[in-house]
């Protein structure tokens, strides 16, 4: 049984056993996965080929040799003359003995370095060469970068980087400009000037145009793209410290909403533009490494994810059919780059609190005169109700000076002699702390000519700001590709990931309710379960000492074969399977002295989960450039499989309690539970992309998908799209112009939304236990109401849109409009309670919405400083068009009206402020309402505030719009970078009620019987509040406090130190950062108490500031 | 299976690909073959189809005897839970803002029904509740109806088999009809099972639901079996069936037929008023004294077979699946340890001792909250004629001395007497709504806490509880003979349980339906749903506003129109296709 903390201490021992155990599993994992990879002979000039070729150009000569080989060639047409025709027949010769022969006797030079072949006239060699240069090509991340070519502008002259990255070359005497390339990388140019070291960082290709982006089974260069699909980059995100890939996604991408949560590992909430449904999900459809994934995204290791893309439209998510609606994320994992292996390791340690807006809660005093005021405002509600017109005979408040007369008052004699005593308890600074968070991730990666393999571990720790909130996790990632023949390719990912979620934390709900008159008996074991005795105020800490274990395992597997077949061109065929094993086990001990073992003499409960999915793909492609045509077909088939089974054992009555959950047998009464589920999808798509003159562009695709989860005759739905680009910067009108480029881009089509699960059709029986006697009776009976005609729910969208650059790049981005239509809504609809059921699931209705995004991005500084500016914005607007057939349908119980959006609050209108006792004399107040309560609008007018006709559409809990800008700025070895991220409400959009929070509760046993907030003081006929009810308070009728919950924070904040690349190379180190990072560490809002973003949840956002570096060997 | 694949997708590739994987196959490997195998297995439409794992459905849960009577299980669950244990409905039940209680702990509370013109409204999540509940009640009964109607004639071993579990749903039926039309007045009437949303519901005339209720319970009353011939412990029997019957009448003033049915339960089985003292209690008299009307109430007696006054009765167990808890002591006990110091200065009450602390509570009281108060006329007036030689006033049926349990203090093991602190350092309110007050006993169960030792129960307790006795047929056989004026046999109704409780015969003058209402009190406080009582004797209002002495909210603020409940306002607002008119006054 696991030990209670109670100081907490780092147990260093402990960490340091964790990290041998993860190195030796990461050894043991690297041995058995990279083991026949390094066998593979290197790519090199022993390469042979064969080649039949009678009367081509060299050119053509030399791209058969790029497409049969993984060479290719970098020369100057204007210096190689490449279209002399040729008759060429070898059988298995050596590279360089081919292009010997190729320009056999010709006066060119060939260099072979690994796959690529420059060739440059001999002449230009012979040139005087004057000065020598040498340098260094790395990744933002400090990787050095082999392969990457350094070549003198203007010239063939140039020079490729060797493993460690480095460079050398000699230089023409007329050279001004070096240009610096690789793939995926975006080229950069410098001025040679009289340096002779230049140390360059390559960026990631993230706006550019010949980015390879994921498009669902498949991939797409960005340039051909008709939909609209992000890349985001996490290379800006490496120096913050995120546990969950999703916290890196907030802010980076028009339409892409992330809503943080605040406890330590929790998944935030992910959805992307709008809401599309009443009732059904709106998770976006997660695919990771082309598998649909069902699982969490706190299972992947942050630092393992190559690149994330977002399919927002309906075009480009439509190859997702019925799970589409939603919009679609593609996770894509890495994978080995460089011939050198690369051993890369990175850490980050810091802190967390609470983000700035902190809850503030009675203290002592004021929590012992509110029962004066309680009391004392009954008797003067009391008088109130025999309208009196002057303050005449009007209650006196007890003389609250007086710490006698308020003791009196208390509720217990423990909280009355502890307020004579001036003994005081914070509960809120008591249950939380300082937390420490830390990353560690050690990878293993690289490439032989057939093979690449990446290997990953990583251990995260992370504890919430409520004490004993815990997390860690342990990845291991295993990523290999190999090209077994020319034809045949085999590839396996095996991720395991174990998240230890372990101990109940301590109560922010129970600290802000908690007496902080409470005797203190914090730490003793003799501790009040409630505190004075009052079930309403559980003792906040309770939690930490309830034995609790939560484990969950994940195992993702994906094995694929991809065939290219050889006698017909550009034709392959993939086959992958996946499968995703996991398992939650919980096992949770409540002693005798916790809330929930206190009425059964302990109480022990496992609720062991486990799921399987799989799922095989069945992809052909078919790829090719017939002149000016360019073709790529897309056929799929796709059958999904899940299947899942939990059970919860729970005994109860242990009479010894010293084995916990470990031995259920103990306890005198067992009741087990058990679970289990499976679906089935089948799934056809076909997709065609077409591109014409490199201009002209189409997509269309159709997919029909099967679900078992719905209906017997709807089963099966089509859902196809069609879209077109224009790149207009390639028509000759513009062509001139090589700064500026621009598509346009118009799609539509169909989605659908199955986010309702399985057996959402059948009504359910569920069954509990009454006794006869002593005898258990089994009893069964109806609980959830069915619907034979449940189907799909289906999205219809139109998205336009531009993506634009001008000025060589410095200004770039895409505007993006949208309006989609959902029909047949999936609404779990609220019934009349006659019916004997809360609700059922129905297609009704329809949902109209629209958007627009924009991204920005500019260069404003380039050279010594470089200064780059990140700007998004997003506004979608929803709409209930249809609820159930009439034109004017409202839903009042379900908030639902047509016309509105879905999020409409439908509610008491404040009038302002609240009635004073001046009105009350003057007979101003309305009929039973009263000083100290608000004013409510009187809609009809009726002099009476009631349900029926003084409720109306006073605003919305969605956002307005959405932004954020990052800043990057660079200056030698420094680099800096900060993400404002913000959510605007504005016109009464983005409110939320936050009466829990601001004010005494209306319910009057509760606001005497606990602890309540002082973010606004109650009021009292004398102390002048206008904002906030008077303690005892029981208004005729009351509608929730509407707060504004726009805000902009400081989301997160980076600077990162390279080290000089000499040191690194004295120290034969390949790269090192070091960084310092802060996470939301400030917000603006007016929002009051918690944070804006997680409302009035008892989780608070929290802020991080840590410190770490990553090195690479 | 590849053609199937290919067909789908066109039909050129399909011949390419053909000839493709034919030549592979023969010329690579074995591979080939066995990918498509892998791809196409089992890819039929079978694979779609929707089979429910882990749950029942209603067609598949009743059809089967055994699930017939998990189906009775259901009913007598959600009766239990609902109605009485664990909630706050139980003290609107119970009588609280009637003439019998009030809430003790704060009497101006908004919680509690302490304030009709406040607390009644339509948004009032506890009106909701109760409307909710019993239509769900009526929908799981209809549902289990509707099996056993449908089920096939082999599960059964005759017709009146099946008869008696088809009565069982009835009854229930009937006795959630039986609450919604006391509270509500008219509503809406559902009979047959529903299976498809549904949003048109209108009020059905109070007849209309009597004369459903009717056929319920007659039919429950000729099909279910006699007493002692029950299943288990706790099933419905004919005696149940006819008392619902009996009330019934009563309400539809039929007063000759409630008479009649009160007699089938009085004289037609073997029912009778317990007498001398029997059960778990002799010999463990807690307060060193004891009588048969405790007998009654004690741990585990309501079940024994020698027990002739049970009629139903609700089965509570500790620690076990199933068992369930009562609010027992919760509900109607005072917080006397919240009273805090003796005049000396000392805790009141120093409590057990478990696990090596004092708990501050008395493990022969429990742990009351004081919801139930009983108002002075419950408390006191009621007792005032036979104050010594009623047994239901006896020390150990209503406790009224509480003691100082305060080692150190003078006043140690002293009678607590509020008179003796300093003048103006008590709040006499708290001291005799809150801490002390009489408290029946019979809804506690002292020295007798299974759970929650540290917290003496923590107010819960397991006994079972009395759904119905015969005492209350008794009463309303009374009732009946008041209204056809036969005062004699009433008066000879009322004696039977006076005689019972050592208590002055009423004389047949003196008998009339207030003096009904306070027999009631006396013998079932408590027990009885005194708001039903009360509506179908026309005196809620009246009564209430005599009685009910809450000292900040005097005849708890009743008015004409709280006669009945407000329709909540949600199944206004859902019932999108017709109009549910809401209460006058609401």
């Amino acid at each position: 049984m696991k030990k209670i903390i109670k100081d907490r201490e780092v147990p260093s021992g402990n960490f340091l056993q964790k990290m041998f155990f993860i190195m030796r599993l990461t050894l043991i994992f690297l041995i058995t996965s990279t083991l026949g990879l390094l066998a593979s002979e290197s790519y090199s000039q022993n390469t042979r080929i064969s080649l039949d070729l009678k009367s081509v150009t060299v050119k053509e000569a030399l791209k058969t040799i790029e497409s049969s080989s993984e060479f290719f060639f970098i020369y100057n047409n204007e210096l190689i003359d490449v279209d002399r025709k040729i008759d060429i027949t070898v059988k298995n010769e050596k590279i360089s003995d081919v292009i010997n022969k190729i320009f056999d006797g010709k006066a060119v030079e060939i260099t072979v370095v690994d796959r690529k072949i420059v060739l440059s006239p001999t002449a230009m060699i012979a040139q005087q060469l004057t000065k020598k240069i040498a340098g260094k090509v790395t990744d933002p991340s400090g990787l050095s970068i082999p392969g990457a070519s350094v070549v003198v502008k203007g010239t063939t002259t140039g020079a490729t980087t060797d493993n460690d990255g480095n460079f050398s070359l000699v230089l023409p005497n007329d050279a001004k400009i070096l240009t610096f390339s690789f793939v995926g990388m975006k080229t950069q140019e410098m001025s040679i000037g009289n340096k002779t070291t230049f140390n360059i960082t390559l960026l990631e290709e993230t706006i550019g145009i010949e980015e390879v982006v994921a498009i669902g089974y498949g991939t797409q260069k960005k340039s051909d793209l008709t939909g609209s699909v992000d890349r985001v980059s996490l290379g800006e995100k490496a120096s913050q410290t995120n546990t969950n890939l999703l916290q890196a996604l907030s802010g980076v991408s028009a339409g892409v909403n992330v809503q943080g949560s605040g406890l330590a590992g929790t998944e935030p909430n992910l959805s992307i533009r709008g809401q599309t449904s009443l009732s059904a999900s709106d998770r976006p459809l997660i695919v990771r490494d082309g598998i649909i994934y069902n699982g969490e995204i706190a299972d992947i290791n942050i630092n393992d994810v190559e690149s994330v893309d977002i399919l927002k439209d309906a075009s480009s998510a439509a190859v997702y059919g019925s799970r589409s609606a939603n919009g679609v994320m593609l996770i894509t994992t890495k994978k080995g780059k460089t011939d050198k292996p690369a051993v890369s390791f990175n850490m980050s340690y810091g802190f967390q609190d609470m983000t700035n807006n902190p809850m503030k809660v009675m203290n002592a005093d004021q929590y012992a005169v509110r029962l004066i005021d309680y009391y004392y405002q009954q008797n003067l509600y009391a008088w109130y109700k025999t309208k009196p017109t002057s303050a005449t005979g009007k209650p006196v408040r007890p003389d609250v000076t007086d710490r006698n007369i308020v003791a009196a008052r208390l509720r217990s004699q423990e909280e009355r002699d502890n307020y004579l005593a001036g003994n005081e308890i914070n509960w809120v600074d008591e249950i939380t702390q300082i937390a420490p968070i830390q990353n560690y991730n050690l990878s293993f990666s690289g490439r032989t000519d057939r093979s690449n393999y990446f290997v990953s571990a990583s251990y995260a720790n992370e504890e919430g700001i409520l004490k004993n909130d815990q997390f860690s996790r342990i990845t291991l990632n295993s990523n290999v590709e190999s090209k077994v023949t020319d034809w045949f390719t085999l590839g396996l990912i095996t991720s395991y990931s174990y998240r230890d979620y372990s101990g109940l934390e301590a109560s922010l709900g129970s600290a802000r309710a908690a007496s902080p008159l409470a005797n203190n008996k914090i730490g003793s074991p003799h501790y009040d379960m409630f505190l004075t005795g009052e079930s309403y105020m559980p003792y906040p800490l309770n939690n930490l000492y309830v034995d609790n274990s939560d484990i969950r395992n994940n195992l993702f597997l994906v094995g694929s074969g991809k065939i290219t077949v050889p006698w017909v061109k550009g034709l392959t065929y993939e086959l992958n399977y996946s499968n995703t094993y996991s398992t939650r086990n919980n096992n949770t001990f409540y002693p005798v002295t916790t809330p929930e073992g206190a009425g059964n003499k302990g109480q022990a409960i496992k609720n062991p989960y486990e799921e399987r999915n799989s799922i095989v793909n069945n992809i052909i492609t078919y790829l090719r450039t017939i002149g000016d045509h360019q073709i790529n077909a897309t056929l799929l088939y796709s059958r999904e499989n899940r299947h899942a089974q939990s059970s919860t054992l729970n005994a109860q009555g242990f009479g010894n309690p010293v084995l916990g959950y470990n031995n259920m047998a103990l306890g005198a009464v067992a009741t087990v539970a058990s679970t289990a589920w499976e679906e089935n999808s089948l799934s056809y798509m076909a997709r065609l992309n077409y591109s014409l003159k490199n201009r002209y562009l189409l997509t269309a695709t159709v997919r029909r998908d099967g679900f078992s989860g719905f209906g017997a005759n709807t089963k099966y739905a089509n859902f196809p799209s069609l879209s077109l680009g224009w790149v207009a910067s390639e028509e000759s009108f513009l062509r001139d112009m090589k700064s500026i480029y621009l598509k346009l881009r118009v799609s539509y089509g169909k989605n659908g939304n199955q986010g309702i699960g399985r057996y959402s059709s059948f009504s359910r029986m569920t069954s509990d236990a009454y006794v006869y006697g002593s005898t258990t009776a089994i009893a069964v009976y109806p609980s959830t109401l069915g619907n034979d005609d449940l189907g799909w729910e289906t999205t219809t969208s139109l998205n336009t849109g531009i993506d634009y650059a001008f000025f060589n790049h410095r200004i770039s981005g895409s505007i993006d409009v949208y309006k989609s239509e959902t029909t047949d809504v999936l609404v779990s609809r609220a019934l009349p309670m006659t019916t004997g059921y809360a609700n059922v699931w129905a297609n009704i209705g329809a949902i109209d919405n629209k958007g627009i995004e924009l991204a920005l991005k500019t260069i404003n500084l380039k050279g010594r400083l470089n200064w780059t500016t990140n700007f998004i914005f997003s506004l979608n607007r929803d709409k209930i068009s249809s609820l159930y057939g009439g034109a004017n349908d409202k839903d009042i119980g379900n908030s639902w009206f047509v016309g509105e959006p879905i999020s409409a609050i439908y509610d008491y209108k404040m009038a302002g402020g609240l009635w004073t006792e001046q009105e009350l004399y003057s007979g101003k107040t309305l009929a039973n309402w009263y000083p100290g309560q608000f004013k409510y609008v009187d809609q009809n007018k009726d002099g009476v505030i009631e349900a029926n006709g003084d409720r109306s559409i006073i605003g919305y809990n969605t956002p307005n719009y959405r932004f954020s800008i990052t800043n990057v700025l660079s200056y030698k070895n420094f680099s800096f970078s900060f993400l404002l991220n913000s959510i605007q409400g504005g016109d009464d959009y983005y409110l939320a009620d936050n009466s829990s929070v601001v004010n005494i509760d209306w319910i009057s046993d509760t606001s005497y019987r606990i602890n309540g907030s002082a973010v606004r003081p109650y009021w009292t006929p004398d102390n002048g509040v206008n904002n906030s009810t008077g303690i005892y308070n029981s208004p005729a009728v009351h509608g929730g406090i509407y707060e504004s919950r726009s805000f902009v924070r400081l989301q997160d904040i980076s600077l990162t130190y390279n080290f000089s690349p000499n040191l690194l190379k004295t120290l034969k180190i390949g790269n090192c950062q070091f960084f310092v990072s802060g996470k939301n560490l400030y917000t603006w809002t007016k929002w009051s108490g918690w944070d804006p973003e997680t409302g009035v949840s008892n989780s608070p956002l929290m802020r991080n500031i840590t410190t770490g570096f990553r090195i690479t060997l | 299976m590849i053609n199937q694949y290919f067909q789908f997708n066109n039909h050129e590739l399909k011949i390419k690909t053909m000839k493709k994987y034919s030549y592979i196959f023969r010329k690579k490997c074995l591979l080939f073959a066995i990918i498509p195998l892998l791809m196409f297995t089992s890819c039929t439409k079978d694979v779609l189809k929707e089979t429910p794992l882990d749950f029942l459905s209603p067609e598949n849960a009743y059809n089967t005897l055994p699930g017939i009577q998990q189906g009775i299980a259901g009913l007598h669950f959600s009766a239990r839970n609902w109605f009485y244990g664990g909630n706050f409905i139980g003290t609107l039940t119970r009588g609280m803002g009637t003439d019998v209680a009030f809430f003790g702990e704060d009497p101006n509370d908004i919680q509690f029904l302490n304030n009709y013109k406040t607390y009644l409204t339509s948004e009032n999540d506890r009106i909701w509740n109760l409307w909710k509940w019993n239509y769900q009640n009526i929908q799981r009964a209809n549902v289990l109806i509707a099996g056993i109607n449908t089920s096939d004639i082999a599960l059964w071993e005759n017709e009146a088999q099946k008869n008696s579990y088809l009565a069982e749903a009835m009854f229930f039926r009937a006795y959630a009809y039986r609450i919604l039309v006391s509270f509500y007045g008219d509503v809406p009437l559902v009979s047959e099972v529903i299976n498809s949303a549904k949003t048109d519901f209108v009020r059905a005339p109070k007849a209309d639901i009597y004369k459903l209720m009717e056929e319920d319970l007659t039919f429950a009353s000729a099909n279910l079996p006699v007493p002692g011939k029950e299943a288990a412990p706790g099933r419905i029997t004919q005696g149940a069936a006819w008392h619902m019957l009996s009330e019934l009448y009563l309400t539809e003033s039929k007063y000759q037929l409630a008479v009649d049915a009160a007699s089938k339960v009085i004289d037609g089985y073997k029912y009778a008023l317990m007498k001398t003292r029997f059960g778990t209690r002799l010999g463990h008299d807690v307060f060193g004294s004891g009588d048969v009307y405790m007998d009654l109430f004690g741990y585990g007696n309501q079940n024994l077979a020698e027990n002739t006054e049970a009629i139903w009765v609700v089965q509570v167990e500790p620690l076990i699946t199933g068992g369930g808890v009562v609010d027992g002591d919760r509900m109607f006990g005072p917080a006397y340890y919240r009273m805090g110091n003796t005049p000396d200065g000392f805790k009141a009450f120093r409590g057990e001792l478990v696990n090596g602390a004092y708990t501050g509570y008395s493990d022969t009281l429990g742990r009351p909250v004081s919801w139930m108060r009983p108002t002075n006329y419950t408390a006191y007036d009621i007792w005032r004629s036979d104050w010594n030689n009623d047994i239901r006033n006896a020390r150990h049926n209503i406790k009224r001395n509480y003691y100082y349990d305060s080692p150190g203090s003078i006043y140690d093991k002293k009678k607590i007497d509020f008179s003796l602190f300093p003048a103006g350092s008590r709040d006499l309110m708290r001291d005799t709504c809150q801490y002390i007050y009489p408290f029946f006993m019979k809804f506690a169960d002292p020295l007798n806490h299974f759970t929650q030792p540290e917290r003496s129960g923590g107010g819960f307790t397991h006994k079972d509880l009395y759904a119905i006795r015969l005492a209350e047929t008794l009463l309303l056989r009374a009732e009946a003979y008041v209204r056809l004026n036969k005062l004699d046999e009433a008066a000879a109704d009322i004696n039977k349980i006076r005689n019972r409780a050592n208590a002055t015969p009423v004389l047949p003058a003196a008998v009339n339906l207030d003096y009904i209402c306070d027999e009631r009190t006396r013998e079932l406080y408590g027990e009885e749903w005194r708001p039903i009582t009360l509506r179908r004797m026309g005196k809620l209002i009246e009564r209430t506003l005599r009685y009910n002495n809450n000292p900040k909210n005097p005849g708890a603020n009743i008015q004409v129109y709280n006669n009945l409940l407000p329709i909540p306002q949600s199944q206004i607002d859902l019932n999108i296709n017709a109009v549910m008119e809401q209460n006058p006054g609401y």
